[in-house]
């Protein structure tokens, strides 16, 4: 309320201040709201404040005291606040030098704060400087400079500002518009304007209306006159062409219209069109269309086509299959054709105007059409009629079952240039009728018998007439032959013995073997056959038969040698003295006097040996194994010389070699019947193809060629080195 | 001209005036004058740059109103 406020006032006002402190209201707020260093410094009482400008005060001013100052100040308060109240003038210096300071602490500040301009120009002339510039401020037309000083900088643009011009220019605008506007409204009212009052007014205007219509005309007149005079008409252009005149049937003959003569409806006016064409295109025909039924078509087929689409592809198409066997052949892959060559107006499928002959042409092949396609074919009912069998065969049956095929292959053939002499034929020089080929007549065997021959049989006639003969011969000359080989043999043995004696394994064991009747003829000096003289001969050369060298005439030398080891063997004949006189020869037996005689069987027999020992009441299999002949019982004399190198070469089915270990377990495989598992079948493989790459590896490179490239990058750049990429000046630094 | 403000930190705050184009030394010079200390014996400092004798205070990028500090050595 008003009321009360007034009455705060004024007791407000009636009230005395009772505060005793030195300062008042505001000065007590801005002592309270000072700064701390202020107050720091105000509070030591031993700083002296020296104000900077004390020198131009008069001099005896600042020697002043205490006393002095607060007169300073006081003046100083009277200057700056005249208002001051007087009875508050004793206060202390600090305070009252705060009052001042503020106000003017940018001009004089505090102490050996700063000095004025003057006083820094006396200084820096006393230290030897130039004195300061003081140049005015530079222009504050909202230029501001770069950082060094040189560049004057747009002033950034103020968006308010801009956006308030921009809105002024458009109010601006608008107003503009609308007065324009107005001003073509501007048009006198029907009501308004005229002074309809008068009608002779009304009439007169009316007149000079009509009048200025007239004279209009006049002008627009001669000016025509003028023109046509000058010949202007001329130049203008025409006036419109007169409408065409409708087209006749025989303007259309000729072309072409590119649907089905059945697309076009009877009865019904079909608009045709030209259809699109390409401006260059080749053909020069114009092809007329109905958009309409083009329009259905496209729908048809896309929808035929989406049909199809859906289908997919159809392995077992019931309807293709029956159109194919109604002859209707569907190409492969038909379902792409439309993709591969799209559908286009067709060239034949359409009809020409006018062109009767061609219509009547077309209609009666859609008529064939329609009755069914030309290559399906018509099959009767009509069965053949059942036939009596006969009983002989046909003239082709024949041929069909007795068909003599040719024998073509290799035969056995024989070398039969000339048929065979018995009597020079020489069975000893022809092939043996064994299943083995023959290396001799080998190039004989190569011509091939042509010819179809019967199955041999006189040339085994001729064969074995030739053997009988051959036997006989052999035979009669196989006496003097037996005698021939002792003969041989004897000197064979005498041979060896003075001239080189070969010690040799096998015959030091037959010479031992040789001496054991010796050492068992000993043993029994009572056998019949002991010969004192020949056993101490014997027991003095063991298996060497004494020659007296005078008394027998030389070894015939030139009768044996020849023949003695180096002659073929005799052949073995039909007969057993053949079977012996090979054996003979091979040194399976011995002669009688050839060879010491073997040792007195009761000498070797056991002694202490009964017949009843022999149990053949249990069958044993040892027993009853055949005891047949195994094999040679002696060693071959011919090849004791033998010693064979003995390399056991394991392989896989790869064809690679196995180690021991290896083919053990290929051994244990196949033993078992069962063979690694997956994960090892595996394994290998995968080894093995390491192996490979192993061995396709280069020795002398790196599996990626890196040598190589180095090499061939040099060889390139012709320099030792190779520039790696990257500048130097993008290494990190 | 542009007024530069020294402060020691101890009490002594000095506000002093020069030119750009004048050296370090030549403001040490006046700074020496008016806070009794020799120009010698002081250190301008801002944080760990120390002002060279021989720089101008323009080179400095020293401008008016800057502060600053006081070192002795």
């Amino acid at each position: 309320m008003g009321s009360k406020k007034h009455k705060k006032e004024a007791k407000k006002k009636k009230h005395k201040s009772r505060s005793r402190s030195p300062l008042e209201g505001e000065e007590r707020e801005r002592k309270r709201h000072r700064k701390h260093k202020d107050r720091k410094r105000e509070r030591s009482p031993d700083v002296q404040e020296v104000p900077v400008d004390s020198h131009q005060l008069k001099d005896d001013e600042t020697n002043h005291s205490r006393g002095d100052s607060e007169d300073r100040d006081r003046r100083m308060r009277a200057l700056h606040r005249p208002e001051k109240n007087e009875s508050e003038g004793d206060k202390s210096v600090e305070y009252e030098r705060e009052k001042t300071k503020s106000p003017v602490q940018t001009q004089s500040g505090g102490a050996q704060e700063s000095l004025s301009i003057e006083e820094t120009n006396r200084l820096r002339a006393k230290l030897g400087l130039k004195p300061l510039e003081v140049n005015e401020k530079p222009a504050d037309d909202g230029k501001f400079k770069d950082d060094l000083g040189e560049f004057y900088h747009k002033p950034a643009t103020n968006i308010t500002e801009q956006k308030k011009t921009e809105k002024l220019k458009e109010k601006i605008k608008e107003r503009k518009e609308k007065r324009n506007i107005e001003e073509k409204l501007q048009t006198t009212l029907l009501g308004e304007g005229s002074d309809d009052d008068d009608a002779s007014a009304w009439v007169k205007r009316s007149r000079a209306i009509e009048t200025q219509k007239k004279e209009a005309a006049k002008r627009a007149a001669m000016l025509d006159e003028m023109d046509a005079a000058f010949g202007v008409s001329a130049l203008l252009p025409p006036r419109a062409p007169p409408a065409p005149a409708p087209y006749r049937a025989p303007s259309l003959r000729g072309l072409r219209v590119a649907h089905q003569l059945d697309a076009l409806e009877d009865e019904r006016e079909t608009i045709l069109t030209l259809a699109d064409k390409e401006i260059l295109a080749e053909d020069p025909e114009d092809v007329l269309i109905n958009v309409n039924i083009v329009d259905n078509e496209r729908y048809k087929k896309n929808v035929e086509e989406r049909k199809k689409a859906r289908a997919g592809y159809q392995a077992y198409d019931e309807e293709a299959e029956l159109q194919a066997s109604l002859g209707f052949r569907r190409s492969v892959l038909s379902k792409y054709d439309e993709q591969i060559q799209p559908d286009q107006l067709d060239k034949d499928k359409g009809f020409v105007i006018g062109d009767e002959a061609s219509l009547d042409a077309h209609r009666r092949r859609e008529l064939l059409l329609a009755q069914g396609p030309a290559s399906r074919r018509m099959e009767s009912l009509a069965l053949p009629q059942p036939q009596l069998a006969a009983d002989y065969m046909d003239q082709h049956e024949i041929q069909a079952k007795f068909k003599k095929t040719k024998r073509k292959g290799k035969m056995r053939t024989k070398p039969k240039d000339e048929p065979i002499d018995a009597d020079t034929y020489d069975a000893a020089a022809a092939p043996l009728d064994t299943d083995d080929t023959d290396v001799r007549a080998g190039a004989a065997a190569l011509v091939v018998d042509e010819e179809e021959t019967e199955p041999d049989t006189e040339l085994h006639a001729a064969l074995a007439r030739a053997r009988r003969l051959r036997l006989k011969e052999v035979q009669d000359a196989a006496v003097p032959k037996v005698e021939e080989l002792l003969e041989r043999v004897k000197e064979e043995q005498v041979e060896a013995g003075p001239e080189g004696m070969l010690f040799d394994a096998t015959a030091e064991f037959c010479r031992t073997l040789g001496e054991a009747p010796a050492y068992f003829a000993k043993q029994n000096p009572h056998s019949p056959e002991h010969n004192p003289d020949m056993d101490v001969e014997e027991a003095a050369s063991g298996a060497w038969s004494r020659v007296d060298v005078d008394s027998e005439k030389p070894a015939d030398l030139k009768a044996g040698s020849g023949a003695g080891a180096l002659a073929g063997e005799p052949a073995l004949g039909a007969g057993v003295a053949g079977a012996l006189r090979l054996a003979l020869s091979k040194g399976y037996l011995q002669r009688a006097g050839a060879a010491p005689a073997p040792p007195a069987a009761h000498s070797l027999a056991a002694r202490h040996y009964s017949i009843e020992d022999k149990t053949y009441t249990d069958d044993d299999k040892h027993g009853r194994r055949e005891r047949g002949y195994s094999g040679p019982l002696t060693d071959f004399r011919e090849k004791s010389n033998f010693r064979p190198t003995v390399k056991l070469d394991y392989v896989d089915d790869d064809g690679r070699p196995l180690a021991p270990k290896e083919a053990f377990r290929y051994l244990s495989h196949k033993f078992h019947g069962k063979g690694p598992g997956k994960n090892k079948q595996e394994k290998r493989i995968k080894k093995a193809v390491q192996e490979g790459l192993m061995k396709k590896m280069s020795s002398t490179d790196t599996p990626l060629g890196t040598l190589q490239m180095l090499q061939d990058k040099q060889r390139e750049t012709r320099s030792p080195y190779v520039l790696l990429s990257g500048a130097k000046r993008d290494a990190p630094h | 001209m542009l007024e530069v403000t020294c402060n020691d930190r101890l009490g002594k705050k000095v506000r002093v005036k020069c030119n750009p184009d004048d050296t370090v030394g030549d403001l040490k010079k006046l700074i020496a004058a008016q806070t009794g200390t020799r120009y010698d014996k002081i250190v301008l400092k801002k944080w760990y740059t120390v002002f060279k004798d021989h720089i101008k205070l323009a080179d400095y990028e020293i401008h008016d109103g800057m502060n600053l500090e006081l070192y002795y050595q």
